[in-house]
């Protein structure tokens, strides 16, 4: 397959930032869940 | 009514720059520089410099009216002025056209000294050319006053201000520095502005675009 | 916290973006029919076309969101804007970047003033300038309605840009416009990037629905802070 690094590069880089973004929203989401458990727990 | 409130703002801003004329000189000198550094940048062949005239002529424009631009809005902010403007008139319109024409007026004339002296540098005949520059001139700085003014007064209520203006600024403007440069180039080559009508179009549009939204819009840029 | 509204929006285009991707994916690598011309490289425009699509989109999102928060003041407009706005520069990006690697192979350069290409780049900072103000804001409310004002004049810049640039190029000679099949795409390709194009607007979709869960969240904890 000619050209095959570069074909391989501009998926792989595109999932990976979306995959990165996808991350990125979770471990926020977690990071808010925590700290309203915290408060609970401190209520 | 309208045009009573412009033109107070106008006379009033014309009024500000000319009392403190000592920034006005501050602006020439640095356009000056500009204009030499670019030159330096660009090599000692003048028939090169030739080539690129129209471009450097509007890149020293564009870095000399961000200069103009965050100054002038600078000025308002440390004496809660704008707030003062807005509400002795009950729109805003009046004082962001009042200031668009004052920025245009303040920045032609440094524009004219620059280009008195790119045409001294490079050997220019500017005086057969002078009614057709003059109108690209304006053109050209009507638009970049228009947005820059709204956006000057974005820029100075947050922080970073300095380098925020050039950054929100400059991308919105290619349109206009494409066009001026195309037809600055047409002028001084000798082609005459009937060759470019198209771009002149685009910036009248543009022109009237810009304003158009920021008529629009600048009262929520302008609420304290 | 999430109503079971939002869970159900939130699996539905979860679900049925990943069921696009996957096809789009196979179809784009395998499926589709190699390039006369360009050879397998050429499938990057499945990746390349889409995202920037999503790009304009967002954009287009964050226009219509900014202009709604500064007629009405809802604080939910502007929660759209910029949650559409983070999402754009995500997209643009990839766009950008697959591009460049399509150019290289294809033209042997990395960037051309491919008038498409360069209007996206434009984008691209306009975007970075709006997420930057809204950062730049000492209070929330002040960096929203500025920003809501950037939002507007962008958009209004772009079709003036892409135009601009357009007959920029046409004065002088460079290499031309990324484009694949011919004049007219054949018909198999075609079918492909329309799959890829819907697959990548369904995500974006689900992508916003998670940020502006986000968006809530954090706000609801903020005003949850202050009160105790």
């Amino acid at each position: 397959m000619d050209n095959w690094p570069y074909i391989v590069a501009a998926y792989a880089l595109t999932g990976l930032s979306l995959l990165g973004y996808l991350w990125y929203l979770r471990q926020a989401e977690r990071r808010i869940r925590c700290e309203q458990e915290t408060r609970h727990v401190q209520q | 009514m309208f045009w009573r409130q412009t033109w107070a703002v106008l006379v009033k801003d014309l009024t500000v720059e000319w009392r403190t004329r000592q920034a006005f000189n501050a602006v020439i000198g640095f356009a000056v520089l500009v204009l030499f550094i670019f030159s330096f940048a660009l090599g000692p062949q003048t028939a090169r410099q030739r080539d690129v005239a129209a471009g450097l002529l509007w890149l020293a424009f564009v870095f000399t009216g961000l200069l103009g631009l965050g100054r002038a809005l600078q000025v308002e902010q440390e004496n809660h002025c704008l707030e003062g403007l807005v509400l002795l008139n009950r729109t805003c319109t009046a004082v962001y056209v009042g200031k668009v024409l004052a920025t245009v007026l303040f920045l032609v004339s440094v524009e004219v000294v620059i280009l008195v002296l790119l045409a001294v540098l490079y050997n220019i005949d500017l005086w057969q050319h002078l009614p057709a520059l003059g109108l690209v001139m304006g053109l050209g700085t009507g638009g970049f006053a228009a947005v820059g003014t709204l956006y000057a007064a974005m820029t100075v209520q947050v922080r970073a201000r300095e380098i925020l203006l050039p950054l929100l600024l400059l991308p919105i403007m290619v349109p206009i520095l494409l066009a001026s440069v195309q037809a600055t180039a047409a002028v001084l080559a000798d082609q005459g502005l009937a060759s470019v009508t198209g771009w002149l179009k685009l910036l009248g549009v543009c022109d009237v675009i810009f304003l158009t939204v920021g008529c629009l819009t600048c009262d929520r840029v302008f609420e304290p | 916290m999430m109503t079971r509204s939002t869970h159900v929006c939130r699996a539905v285009l979860g679900w049925s973006s990943l069921g696009l991707l996957l096809p789009g994916l196979f179809a784009a690598l395998i499926l589709a029919p190699p390039d006369a011309v360009q050879g397998n490289v050429q499938r990057i425009m499945y990746v390349h076309v889409p995202a920037a699509w999503v790009g304009f989109l967002a954009f287009f999102v964050v226009f219509v969101g900014s202009v709604l928060y500064l007629v009405r003041g809802t604080p939910g407009w502007d929660s759209l804007a910029a949650a559409s706005a983070e999402i754009g520069v995500l997209f643009t990006a990839q766009a950008i970047v697959a591009g460049a690697i399509w150019g290289k192979p294809t033209w042997g350069t990395w960037w051309t003033w491919d008038p498409r290409l360069t209007t996206t780049a434009i984008l691209l900072l306009i975007y970075a300038g709006y997420l930057l103000l809204r950062s730049m804001a000492s209070e929330a409310r002040r960096g929203a309605r500025l920003a809501a004002v950037l939002g507007i004049v962008g958009f209004v810049d772009i079709p003036i840009t892409y135009m601009s640039v357009l007959w920029w190029r046409t004065l002088h000679q460079g290499p031309s416009i990324l484009r694949s099949g011919g004049p007219t795409m054949a018909t198999p390709m075609l079918l492909v990037l329309l799959l890829n194009v819907l697959a990548f607007s369904v995500l974006y979709g689900y992508l916003l629905v998670r940020r502006l869960d986000l968006q809530r969240l954090e706000t609801h904890m903020l005003a949850v802070t202050r009160e105790g």
